[in-house]
C-alpha cells in the first residue's frame, strides 16, 4: 500500500513538471532573456517541490515502520495474540512437553515470561512444519529481538519452569498476552519484576 | 503388504551431546522424541523432535530437525552432573616373569660335539579396552634361531605376555604405536579409536524481516537517481534552447542601416523599394522563426 502510494505520487510528479513547449521568441534581447530566466527558475521550482513533496513521503512512510511495536506495544501484542488465536490447532495437536510459567501472581506490566513463552512457541510452530518465512514464525522471531533487550530470562531461567502439554501453555499464554495488553496499555515502563 | 526398503529407512540418529542414545532404523516420515540424560534439561527454544525425511538433493533419507535439541545441567541442581564422555579406553600393563630355554645337538659322525645352548627371549604385547571398542592388528614376526653346529638346528622359544596400562582422550582419533623386544621378535599394533562425536549441524536461525523497509528505501533511492538525471537531462536541453536564441539575435543585427534609411529625392520609388527589400527580409525572418520551432 505504501509503495502503491509513493508510486502514484512519483507518476504525477512526473507528468504535472514535464517540460513546456517553447514558443518561438520574436522580441527583443532583454525580454528573451526575462522568459528564459523564468522558465528555468519555473522548471527548477517544480523539481525541487516535487523532489521534497517525493522524500517527505519516503520518511513519513518509514516512520511508523521504524517505531513499529516500540510506539505503540498493545498494537504489537494485539498481534500476537492474533497469531496464536489463529494457530491453536497446531498447539492442540502436538505432543510436545513446554517450559510454562505460572502467571497468577502477575498484575502489571511485566516482561518476566515474556521470552519463555515466545520461545516455546516457536519450538511448537518449527515441530508443526511452519517454516521461517511463515508469518506466525517472522511475528515470534521480531517479537524476540525487540523484548530480549531487557534480557529477563537472565533472571528468571525458562528451564525452571514446569514442563506442561501444549494445550495448557496454549491457555496460559493467551491468559499472559491478554494481560499484557490490559496492563501495559496506559503506561509503557514493563519491567522485569 | 508394503515392505520398506532398506533406502527408506533412516539408521540409528547420531548422539548429540548429553543426550540418550537412540537405536534400531525408522521409516521414512516417522519421527522421534530424543531425552537429555540423567541431570540435564531441554534448553528452551530448542526442540527434541526429529523427522526421518528425505530431502531432494539426496538418495537416502536422514533425520532433521529445524531446532537442533541442546541439552544443559539442570538449574535445579546445585552440583554441576558430570559430563558425559562419549567414550572411554583404558589398558593394564602386567608384567610376566621371562623363561629360557635350551636346545643340545648329537652329529652321526662318530664324534661327540660340545652341546649349544640357544636362549630366545621375546614379548608379546596385547590391549584391552572398554566401551567403545578399539579397533586394532597386531603383526607378529616368527622367532627362529640356529645353532653352532653343522648338521642341526633347533628352535627354542619362550613366550611372556606383558600388558601396559593407558589412557586415550576422547578427543584422539586415533593412535598407533610399535614396540620391538628380543632379537627376533617385532609387534606392531595399531589402533584406531572411533569417536561418537560430532559437530553440531548449524542450522540458520531466523532473522528479522525487515524487507518492507528496505524495499521502501530502495524505491526511493532509484527514483532520485532518476530524478536527478532527467534533471542533468533537461537543464542540458534548455542550454540548447538559449544557444539557439542567441544565435537568433544575430541574426536580427545583421539588417543594413542604408537599407532603413529613407531617400527624399525618389520617394515613391525608394518607398517601393525599401517595401521590396523587406520583404526578402521578412521570408528570412519567417524562415528562421520555423527552422528554431
Amino acid at each position: 500500500m505504501i509503495s502503491v502510494t509513493l508510486f502514484l505520487v512519483f507518476i504525477a510528479g512526473l507528468w504535472i513538471n514535464k517540460p513546456a513547449k517553447l514558443k518561438s521568441m520574436r522580441t527583443g534581447r532583454c525580454a528573451c532573456n526575462t522568459l528564459c530566466f523564468e522558465n528555468h527558475m519555473e522548471c527548477h521550482w517544480n523539481s525541487e517541490v516535487w523532489n521534497s513533496i517525493l522524500i517527505l513521503s519516503c520518511l513519513s512512510a518509514l516512520l511508523p515502520l521504524t517505531e513499529g511495536q516500540a510506539g505503540h506495544p498493545e498494537q504489537g501484542l494485539e498481534d500476537l495474540l492474533t497469531i496464536l488465536e489463529n494457530h491453536k490447532k497446531l498447539f492442540t495437536s502436538s505432543t510436545a512437553h513446554l517450559y510454562t510459567p505460572k502467571i497468577d501472581d502477575i498484575h502489571n506490566c511485566t516482561f518476566r515470561f515474556f521470552d519463555c513463552f515466545l520461545l516455546e512457541m516457536k519450538v511448537v510452530l518449527y515441530e508443526e512444519g511452519s517454516g521461517e518465512d511463515s508469518p506466525g514464525v517472522v511475528m515470534v522471531e521480531r517479537t524476540l529481538q525487540h523484548y530480549s533487550q531487557n534480557n529477563c530470562s537472565a533472571r528468571h531461567p525458562c528451564e525452571l519452569q514446569e514442563l506442561t502439554n501444549s494445550t495448557l501453555f496454549f491457555d496460559r499464554m493467551r491468559n499472559f498476552l491478554q494481560k499484557l495488553i490490559d496492563n501495559c496499555g496506559k503506561k509503557n515502563n514493563a519491567t522485569c519484576d | 503388504h508394503n515392505i520398506a526398503r532398506a533406502s527408506d529407512l533412516c539408521g540409528p540418529p547420531k548422539k548429540a551431546l548429553n543426550t540418550e542414545p537412540v537405536t534400531g532404523n525408522y521409516s521414512l516420515n516417522s519421527s522421534i522424541r530424543i531425552q537429555c540424560v540423567a541431570g540435564y534439561v531441554r534448553k528452551v527454544g530448542t526442540s527434541n523432535l526429529i523427522r526421518c525425511l528425505k530431502e531432494h538433493d539426496k538418495d537416502k533419507p536422514s533425520w532433521t530437525s529445524a531446532l537442533p535439541l541442546v541439552c544443559i545441567p539442570d538449574p535445579k541442581n546445585k552440583k554441576a552432573p558430570r559430563p558425559d564422555h562419549q567414550f572411554t579406553s583404558s589398558t593394564t600393563e602386567i608384567n610376566t616373569p621371562t623363561i629360557s630355554g635350551t636346545s643340545t645337538s648329537i652329529t652321526a659322525t662318530g664324534y661327540i660335539t660340545l652341546p649349544t645352548t640357544t636362549n630366545e627371549v621375546f614379548t608379546t604385547k596385547a590391549r584391552t579396552t572398554n566401551q567403545p571398542t578399539l579397533m586394532s592388528t597386531t603383526k607378529e614376526a616368527e622367532p627362529i634361531t640356529s645353532t653352532n653346529a653343522i648338521t642341526a638346528s633347533s628352535i627354542a622359544s619362550s613366550i611372556a605376555t606383558r600388558q601396559f596400562k593407558s589412557t586415550t582422550s576422547p578427543q584422539t582419533q586415533s593412535s598407533s604405536f610399535t614396540t620391538t623386544t628380543g632379537i627376533s621378535l617385532s609387534v606392531k599394533t595399531t589402533a584406531n579409536m572411533t569417536a561418537n562425536s560430532k559437530v553440531e549441524p548449524s542450522f540458520a536461525r531466523s532473522k528479522s524481516t525487515i524487507g518492507g523497509v528496505t524495499s521502501i528505501f530502495i524505491l526511493c533511492l532509484a527514483a532520485t537517481l532518476f530524478i536527478l538525471w532527467w534533471r542533468s537531462r533537461r537543464r542540458d536541453y534548455t542550454n540548447v534552447i538559449v544557444l539557439q536564441l542567441t544565435n537568433q539575435d544575430a541574426v536580427y543585427s545583421d539588417i543594413p542601416v542604408s537599407v532603413i534609411a529613407p531617400n527624399p529625392n525618389n520617394a515613391s520609388i525608394d518607398s517601393t523599394a525599401v517595401i521590396g527589400t523587406n520583404h526578402p527580409q521578412a521570408d528570412s525572418v519567417q524562415d528562421s522563426d520555423s527552422i528554431h520551432l
